[in-house]
Formats: C-alpha cells, structure tokens, sequence
C-alpha cells in the first residue's frame, strides 16, 4: 500500500487506525479504557458496529471485533484511530483492558467440538476381507507444522467514505468477498461498497478472507469517523495475530500383503483450524484426499475432523491442505516400501498402476497420469542407482553418530494438483467474466485477476483468436465497480476456469464481430461440466475439474558429526499442460521450491501453542540461493490447448521427499517436519 | 506500561577527547557505535535507548584498521565489512571466517567489532577467535589507556572489566603465522542460543610436527573454554595423529567439556571434539581421521 | 537536533529527534516510497539505502548517525548508469521482482559487482543474506546479476 501517496493526498486528514487486541489466549472480556483520549481520536468496539458483527466464509463465521469471549491472543477487540501516529501509539500503549483469562487450548491431537460438516469420511471395500489377506501392519502417526506466509507486505488497507458509500483499497484474492464482508459489518447494501485490489505480485493464498477482515476493519473506523483511515499491520504484528498455514495430524494403520502390496488402509486425520474454522470444508477434504495419496489401496476408512484451538485462525496456504495430506501419505507410503524390502519406486509404480482384475477407483486411475513423470525424475536423477548404493551404506551402519563421514540419503515423491474447487463448492461460487470489442476492434476484459503474467497470457489469446494485435487488448481497472465476481483467485482457477470462460467469450466475438455491429459485450458464466461428479462416501467420481501431475527427488547429505544436513540435487518433472513462459514459470517453481524446502527443514514454529514474540525472532525464511541447483523441466501430457496450474507442485512433493531422503541418511524415522540438525540431534539421541 | 513522553540527551562526541570528557561525566549513558543490537532488539518505530546516548559512530580513532610490526590495530567501531575489505589479507583466516558468519552483509557495513565483544549475547562469536589468536584490548578512560588481554575483559559473571568512563578503544591481533587455522560455528539460528556451538583452532608445524595449537571451544552463547594443559601436550606430536593419541585425547576433551561446561549433551561434546580433532589430525597432510576406538 | 546531509545527491537540513530512525525520517519528512520500516531489526531488507555508497538496513540508522553523510535511495539511484547496468541485467534475465524487496536487491547487486567486477557464485549467494523473501526463483536472479556485472564491465570498458 503506497502509505506515501495517501498521506501526500489527504495530509492531517487522514487517520491511522491501531487494532487492539485480546492480550490472553482464552478468556472473557469485562472492559476495555482508553482513559482520556485526544481530541478527535476514538476507540471503536464492537458495540459500535452498525451490521453485523461478523465475517463469513461459506458458512462458517468469526467475529470481527471481539464482544466478550476471547479465542486467540491477539484477536481484534477494538481499533483505535486518530491522526498522529506517535500519540496514536502513547494512546494504545494507556488503554486499559480487562479480560478474565482461562486455560487455553493448544493441542490440536484433543478432538474439539467438531461442526457436522467439518467431519470428513471416506470409506470403500470390504474391510475385514482385505485386513485377512495382510501379514503385516504399518501403524504410524504424521503431522505437519504450521507455517507462516510471509506475505510480501504484512496486512494493510485504504478506507474512505463518500456520503452513503464506502471505497477500500486492499490486497486480496477475493475481491467479492471484501465487498460482502465490509456491507455486512456496516449494515449496507453491497452495492455502497467499492473495493480496489493493489496488485502484490506474490500474495500467497492466506490473503483469500484474511484480508477481508483487516479490509473491514479499515471501512468500519472510515465509516464511523467520516475520516480517510490507513490500517496497516507491522511484521511483528502480521507474524503474531494472522493465519498461518493449518497443521495436520495423521494416524495411520496401513494392512500390507506378503508381496508388499497395501490390501488396507485406516487414517483418522485432524487440522488445527485456530480459533475459528474458515474454508474448513475444502481445506478438510483437500487433507483427506492428499492423505489417502496415489497408491491404490482396495479398502479404506478415512475420518477427517476440523480441531478448533486458542491460535489465531489457520488458513490456505498454497496447496489448500493437499501439501500437507500429500506430506502424510508419501512418508507413509516411503515406509511401507522400506518395510516390504522393496526398491521405492517399484513400489510406487505398481502401487499407482496396480496390475489387477477388479475395477479401480476412478481417483486412483486418474493419478496414473503421474507416471510419464516419475519415470522422467527417476532417469534424470539416477534414482535408482543412488539409492541402491545408499542403502548399502546404510544397512552397514547401525547409527549415524558411530560413522565420521558425510552420509547420504535419497527420496522420492509424486503429487498433484488439483485445480479448482472440489465439485460443488465450484457451482456454489460466481464467476463471471465479461468482454466487449468497441467500433475500433479494440477488446476490453473484466476480470478480477490482476496478475500479470496472466494477462499477458489472455492478452496473446485474445490477439490470436480474434486476429488482433495485443496492444488493441485492455484490463478493466480491478475494482469491483467495473469488473464482474470472478470468486477467489486461488486454486489456480484463474487459469483453469477463468481461461476457458475468457476463451468462450473471444469465440463468441470471433462469430459474431462480422455479422453484427460493434460494440458487441459478452458475459460468460461457469457451469460444471455435466460428467463431473464426485462422492466423497463412496468414493466415486473425480473431485477436482482439472489436475496437474509432478513427481521429485530430493538428494541430502548428512555431516554425521554436525548432523547438519546439505541438499544435494533437487529434480522436479511436471506434467501440467502448456507452457506458456517457460523462464517465467520456472522462476516462479523455484520460488515454490525454496518456501516447501523451508517448511521441510529451515522455518520453525511451535505447534503447541500460539506463535509468540520468541517464535518472531526465531523465525526465518530461506535465503533466495541457498539451495542447490534445481532441475526442472516439463512434459508434454498430450492436451496441447490446455492452461493448468502447477505452483503447488513443489509444496505437494519436494517436503516428502526430502524427508525420505534424511531418513535414508540418517536411518532415523521422522514424524514430522522441520527436519532440523537439532531434530537429528535428539532423535539420535533417544534412538 | 504508560509512555510518558521520553526525555533523551543525545550525545554526539567530534573526537576521543571529548568523548572521553563526555563518557566520564556520564558514565551510565548507553554507547551508540553501529547499533545494530541496540536498535534490532527494540523494534518499535521509535527506540527506547536510555536517558543518556553517546554516539561514538563518527569518531575517527575508533574506525582506524592500522598495521604495525607487532600488531593488526583494528578501531573498536570500524565497520566489520571494512575490516573484511581492507584488511583480507593481513586478517588470520580464523577470523576472517567468524567475521563472515556474523549478521548480514548489509548489517556488517554498520556494525564493528567493538559492539561484537561488549554484547553478552553477541560476544560467542568473535571472543573465542580473539582469544585463541592472544589478541588484547586496549582501554581507554579518564585515567589513561590500558591493555587487557582477551580472557580478561569479562569477569566470571560475563561482564565487562570496564572501570567507569572506560570503553575499547582499539583490538590488537598480534601478527603472527599459523600453519594451519580453524574457525567452525554451529548454531540453527541466532536466537536459539541452546544450539550454539563454535570451535576455533590454530597451529604452527615446524619440520611434521606441532611445536604450537591453541583450541579454544565455546557453547550455548556463553561458554567459552579453553584446555592450556592438553595445548602444551599437544606440542611435540607428529600428525597424522595415532589412534591412541586420539582416543586419548577424546577421553580428555570429554571430561574437560563435562567439568568445564558444563556440557551436558554427549553428542554436543562429540561435536566439538571431533571438530578439533579433524583439525588436529589433518595438520600438514591429506591424511583421514582416524576413528576413536569407542566409535 | 538540526542535521545537515546529502539525500540523493542534495544537501538538506533536518530538524529531528536524534534517536528516530532513518527508514522513517526518509519517509515521512521526504516521501522516500522505495523503502518501508518493516521488522525493524535489520534482516527483511525492505528499508535497504546506501550510506557513504555501502547499503545498509535503515532501520539500523539513526538521525544522529547521517550527520554530514551521503544517503542515496533507489528514487537517486534510479538517475544513474549504475543504475541502468542492473535494470538492463534484470530485464534481460526476466526477474519480476516484488516491489518491497527491489531497493534491497538492487542497491547490494550494484555494491557487488562495484567490488567485484566479476562476482563468484558464493559472492552473490552471500548478498542474498541480507534479505527475507519468498520472492524470486534462483536461476533467474543468478543470470541477472551475472548480467547485471557483465553490463557494467561492458560500461567500464574492461
């Protein structure tokens, strides 16, 4: 947010506003004092909310001010606003709040008082037949931690009234949503209310409904004060009291043949939602889809639950939950390899092809589409070589900290990506794109993407369709005044469903340019396509409109003397339709890399409670260039036309694989992540 | 908790001697030099640094790099990338390699080595280096200037043996040449000090065999040893060492760091143990380290 | 406290507290929109200037210290060929760079290969050290500043 321009612009008038926050995990609030206030400043607290005091996400709340209970430390109780930012800050740093505290709950392994459309089941094949035909059980727990966005820029928003009607510039990927949001808490009607997106290159998923709240937060001080208010969060700030990506916890109960094959599967899987579970339906499903994984398993029990705890509440991160679920079933799967005696990667094979009679599952049939590119990894790598000498040396070894020398370990994982929102959830959503050709042929768009790569994708489309020169092509400014609800531009669905509704709408132009006067506007909207149908229960059906496939190795090195660990080699082989800026995207993979590689063994975050100013100043990114050249490269999948996202790849295989490979290094067994040379440390310590 | 509008007298000294006058005047007042610390640890917009501030950035005398015959003279405020810069080639490797493990290269352009030794929770980094290499520190105050060597500026309670109006003017690294030098730190990141581990070795070889090594280990951000009589041993060995020597030094680095330290982790031991070992074994030749019989 | 300095090549005069911030006083007394005061602690990178020609965070700055001293930020930066030798290896490399990170970058890739007209691998993986962000795929970084040196040494003549 240009803070500059706003200040340039409005000089003493424009106010900034301060969010007050809860100081305890749980409790109940009795008061809050501001004492004496300077002139013109105010405290505003939920009793000053004209609508609603709420934000939505389907169908799940949280409040948007605090009223009297509290969840999360940090959660907004009030927002203070004046036009001085030092005596703004005297001022916060006086007001006095009164809260009764109580035990807080931070375990996310305690089941909680889960909402019925939270819980998740998945359950096919004859379950007591299949555990007969097993000799032995693979039972294990896994989880992932939380991990922190790390947003370009923390949290900010613009609100300006104008008479009936309010303006807010903010960033998100749901521009509908911060409309909705800000006429609901201020009790008008949407149409009042204009939003205007900044555009921040990189903005991470979590800003699909965080922003909504600091948007409305923004809106409600501008509305009350009749004052332009600035709402901007500071790092520390950002990092303490905003969503973080969800943490999973898996338990796992995996019947494997006397050949090795899984005949059955039992997981019972929770997510640590916060305080408050929002998009808890599909980030649950994603979890429990990514946790059942791309080896065919003939019976199945899946329970899936939403955890709610006294942290701030957990959001998307890329991937939605599949990354972590993904996490989950690959080490899982990696280990009921090693304890078949079986090379990793034949295991996987005829585990994502089984050479059997009866009729496989649609979801695991799909994910043969995985196998052009595991095969592609695993020659480029020398996989299979690698990991034959490795473990050689391995099982020479009985622990690492008796051996002085480097040693190594490599891992193997594939994954995909899903794009678009599970089945119906995509009908429930708007997205509509509009497009008109003026006298001059020059093409106007409507979308609500403001991403630049994309457009310059739709640009060369449109050019290339309609026999015009790109520069004749144009973006309507993205503000929801001028541009249609395209819904949440996460998920890829930009690229998957807005590009084929922007398709639509160039050939109906193509047609009709001719035979009708200009201008000529067309409106396009989503229908799901009608052989798509998904039934999570009985697992029939495919859940996702479209998927990309990847597949990766993770070489390591482990100092056996430091236990610090060195990434090797890095090899990510995507099948994922068209490439249209190769450079680009491969930039933008590696970007994906270095943040998976982060979660995977460098960002640390407690996980039993809520982040604190300790985990501010223990937590760092990965440097851009610390990680080892990474090989990437694309195959063809046979649909030349087709557009698909493939960001998530990275998050959904490399963290797997890397933690297979420290566990062929190490001969360590990891339950979760960061795998840290402390991590070693202790396991090898209590091994 | 109430902020009652902050009165700060802010010092800014043209030279020594009036820095000199000022700081003994105001011998509570909080010395500002790069301020990486003292700013990076108050993230508020505006920080709170004390009622008296003396600035000493600007003054020239502590940012000289200067060498004599004896001595590297390094300004107690010089900027630590200058130093890096300036004196690469005169710098002994051991410290060159802790001078680029601290901060960021952007910090290193504002912070010296002054601030470095005088932070308690900074110091781990470069006081073993400066110790194993026998570096002083020279004083000055209102009575004079004096030397110190390293142990000596902190006290048994890790706090500068600084007299009122007393700061470090100048580092002085005796110019000397070693065969082999070492300087190894382990740590996950800065504040999880409980993974601290560094280890700094030189020695001098003369005709296959060591005729000087100093080890010096330090632990947890506070620890700092060093083993004067397993040093002196070590004189008159020929490496590659045996594996009755290394296993008897391993026997005698372990009960040190376990009385010492102490350090309570067999495997934090090991480390440092083997560290200086590799070191010890590999002077003068390719040869590997051999394994300790228990290993 | 009343501070003379030179702010992108001009000599300006500052009335302040001595113990504000530079990253501050540069924005709100001179509209300087390049940087932010992010983490405050010196490791985001997003306040990058340079102080007597080195970057430093300005965060770690304070008004006291800048008394007679040369700050120059990428709005100054911006105006000189030095500047251009990057931006030219930047595009050409294809980097799209967020924009709270791009003083940070650019001002430690122009100190780099001040230095070193020839940075090593190991040299230009170090100066991304002094910045926290998720932004920017390594290959296309390390061709950039590869070209960014290239340009400058083509400008230099060597």
């Amino acid at each position: 947010m240009d803070e500059i321009a706003y200040r340039k612009q409005y000089k003493k008038k424009l106010f900034t506003a301060v969010t007050v926050r809860s100081p305890v995990a749980r409790g109940r609030l009795r008061s809050i004092d501001s004492g004496s206030l300077p002139t013109g400043y105010r405290l505003i607290t939920a009793a000053d909310i004209p609508g609603k005091n709420r934000l939505t996400v389907f169908q799940s709340h949280m409040p948007v001010l605090a009223k009297d209970i509290l969840s999360y430390r940090g959660m907004p109780l009030g927002l203070l606003v004046g036009n001085d930012e030092e005596e703004l800050s005297t001022a916060a740093e006086r007001i006095h709040i009164d809260a009764v505290p109580a035990e807080p709950r931070f375990l996310a392994a305690t089941p909680g008082p889960a909402t019925k459309e939270s819980d998740y089941r998945i359950s096919y094949g004859d379950m007591d037949f299949q555990k007969q035909q097993a000799v032995q059980v693979l039972e294990e727990r896994i989880s992932t931690p939380p991990q922190e966005h790390y947003y370009p820029e923390p949290h900010s928003a613009f609100a300006l009234r104008k008479g009936r009607e309010i303006e807010v510039h903010t960033y998100s990927r749901w521009p509908y949503h911060v409309k909705t949001t800000v006429a609901e808490v201020l009790g008008i009607n949407p149409e009042q209310v204009s939003i205007q997106i900044k555009d921040e290159q990189t903005v991470l998923d979590g800003k699909v409904w965080s922003s909504s709240l600091v948007a409305a937060h923004a809106a409600l001080a501008a509305w009350l004060t009749g004052k332009p208010v600035l709402l901007r969060y500071n790092r520390q700030e950002d990092f303490l009291y905003t969503s973080k990506r969800a943490p999973v916890s898996a338990q796992l109960r995996t019947h494997l043949s006397a050949e090795g094959y899984i005949t059955a599967r039992e997981i019972d899987i929770s997510c640590d939602a916060g305080a408050f579970p929002l998009f808890e339906e599909e980030m649950l499903e994603r979890i429990c889809l990514g946790a059942v994984g791309q080896h065919y398993c003939p019976a199945m029990n899946l329970t899936g639950r939403i955890v709610t705890t006294n942290k701030p509440p957990m959001n998307a991160f890329e991937g939605l939950g599949t990354s972590q679920g993904l996490f989950i079933s690959e080490v899982h799967g990696g280990r009921a390899a090693y304890m078949s005696e079986q090379d990793p990667y034949e295991w996987k094979k005829r585990h994502i092809k089984p050479d059997i009679e009866e009729e496989v599952p649609r979801f695991y049939r799909e994910a043969e589409a995985v196998l052009p590119a595991l095969e592609s990894v695993v020659d480029r790598s020398d996989y299979r070589r690698k990991h034959a000498a490795y473990e050689m040396r391995r099982k020479r070894r009985s622990s690492l900290s008796k051996t002085i020398d480097m040693s190594r370990g490599i891992g193997l994982s594939t994954g995909y990506q899903g794009n678009g929102f599970i089945g119906r959830k995509e009908v429930k959503l708007s997205k509509t794109v509009r497009v008109s050709m003026d006298t001059a042929g020059n093409l106007s768009i409507s979308t609500s993407s403001i991403s630049e790569a994309l457009q310059s994708y739709w640009k060369e489309m449109a050019a290339r369709t309609l026999d015009i020169s790109p520069e004749q092509v144009h973006f309507t400014s993205p503000a929801t005044s001028t541009v249609p609800d395209t819904g949440p531009s996460i998920l890829a669905r930009n690229l998957t469903v807005t590009s084929r509704l922007l398709k639509q709408c160039f050939d109906a132009i193509k047609k009709r340019r001719f035979r009708e006067a200009l201008p000529i506007e067309i409106q396009r909207s989503y229908r799901l396509p009608p052989k798509h149908a998904w039934n999570h229960e009985s697992f029939e059906g495919y859940p996702f409109p479209q998927s990309a496939w990847g597949a990766s190795v993770v070489e390591v090195e482990v100092d056996s003397i430091s236990f610090e660990l060195t990434i090797r080699g890095i090899w990510l082989m995507i099948s994922g339709g068209v490439v249209i800026n190769r450079r680009r995207l491969v930039s933008s993979l590696e970007e994906g890399i270095r943040s998976a590689l982060g979660w995977s063994y460098h960002e640390i975050l407690s996980r039993g409670k809520a982040p604190d100013e300790g985990d501010w100043h223990r937590y760092h990114l990965l440097p851009p260039a610390a990680t080892p050249p990474v090989y990437i490269d694309f195959l063809e999948d046979g649909n030349r036309s087709t557009i698909k996202g493939i960001s998530q790849l990275p998050y959904s295989t490399i963290p797997p694989a890397f933690a297979v490979a420290v566990s062929q290094a190490t001969g360590l067994d990891f339950d979760s992540l960061p795998i840290t040379s402390e991590r070693l440390k202790e396991l090898e310590e209590s091994s | 908790m109430a902020a009652e509008q902050r009165m700060v007298s802010f010092f800014s000294p043209a030279d020594l001697t009036e820095l000199i006058q000022l700081y003994s005047r105001h011998p509570s007042a909080v010395l500002f030099a790069g301020g990486t610390w003292l700013l990076g640890r108050e993230q508020k917009k505006i920080p709170v640094l004390g009622e008296q501030v003396i600035n000493i950035g600007g003054i020239d005398e502590l940012t000289r790099i200067h060498r004599t015959e004896r001595f590297l003279e390094i300004g107690a405020a010089a900027p630590l990338s200058l130093l890096l810069e300036q004196a690469k080639r005169v710098l002994p490797v051991c410290l060159y390699r802790c001078l680029t493990s601290i901060g960021t290269p952007a910090i290193r352009n504002l912070a010296g080595l002054g601030g470095n030794l005088s932070n308690p929770e900074y110091r781990m980094d470069s006081f073993p280096v400066l110790f194993a290499l026998e570096a002083q520190v020279e004083l000055i105050g209102p009575e004079g200037s004096r030397r110190l060597p390293i142990p000596r500026l902190i006290d048994s309670e890790n706090n500068l043996r600084l007299k009122p109006g007393e700061l470090i003017q100048r580092i002085l690294i005796p110019v000397e040449s070693f065969t082999e030098e070492l300087y190894w730190k382990h740590e996950h990141n800065f504040w999880m000090p409980e993974t601290h581990l560094s280890v700094t070795a030189v020695a001098r070889m003369e005709k296959g065999t060591i005729s000087e090594a100093r080890l010096v280990f330090s632990a947890f951000r506070r620890l700092v040893m060093r083993h004067r009589e397993l040093e002196a041993e070590l004189v008159g060995r020929v490496p590659p060492l045996s594996q009755r020597e290394t296993e008897y030094l391993y026997q005698e680095l372990d009960s040190f760091f376990q009385a010492a330290g102490p350090i309570p982790r067999e495997l934090d031991r090991r480390m440092l143990i083997l560290k200086a070992l590799d070191f010890l074994s590999n002077l003068g030749s390719e040869a590997t380290i051999p394994v300790p019989g228990r290993y | 406290m009343i501070i003379d300095f030179v702010l992108n090549g001009k000599k300006v005069r500052l009335n302040s507290k001595p113990e504000r911030r530079l990253v501050d006083i540069l924005r709100d007394r001179y509209s300087i929109s390049s940087i932010t005061g992010d983490c405050y602690r010196g490791s985001c990178g997003n306040c990058m200037v340079l102080l007597q020609g080195r970057p430093v965070p300005s965060c770690l700055v304070l008004a006291a210290n800048i008394r007679n001293k040369e700050i120059m930020t990428l709005e100054g930066f911006r105006n000189t060929d030095e500047y251009r030798d990057i931006e030219g290896g930047f595009e050409e490399a294809g980097v799209k760079l967020c924009e709270p990170v791009k003083p940070a970058l650019i001002l430690l890739v122009h100190d780099l290969i001040q230095r070193e007209e020839n940075p090593e691998q190991s040299e230009i993986r170090n100066i991304f050290r002094s910045i926290e962000t998720r932004c920017g795929g390594e290959s296309t970084l390390f061709r950039a500043i590869h070209l960014a040196a290239y340009f400058r040494r083509s400008r230099n003549g060597s």
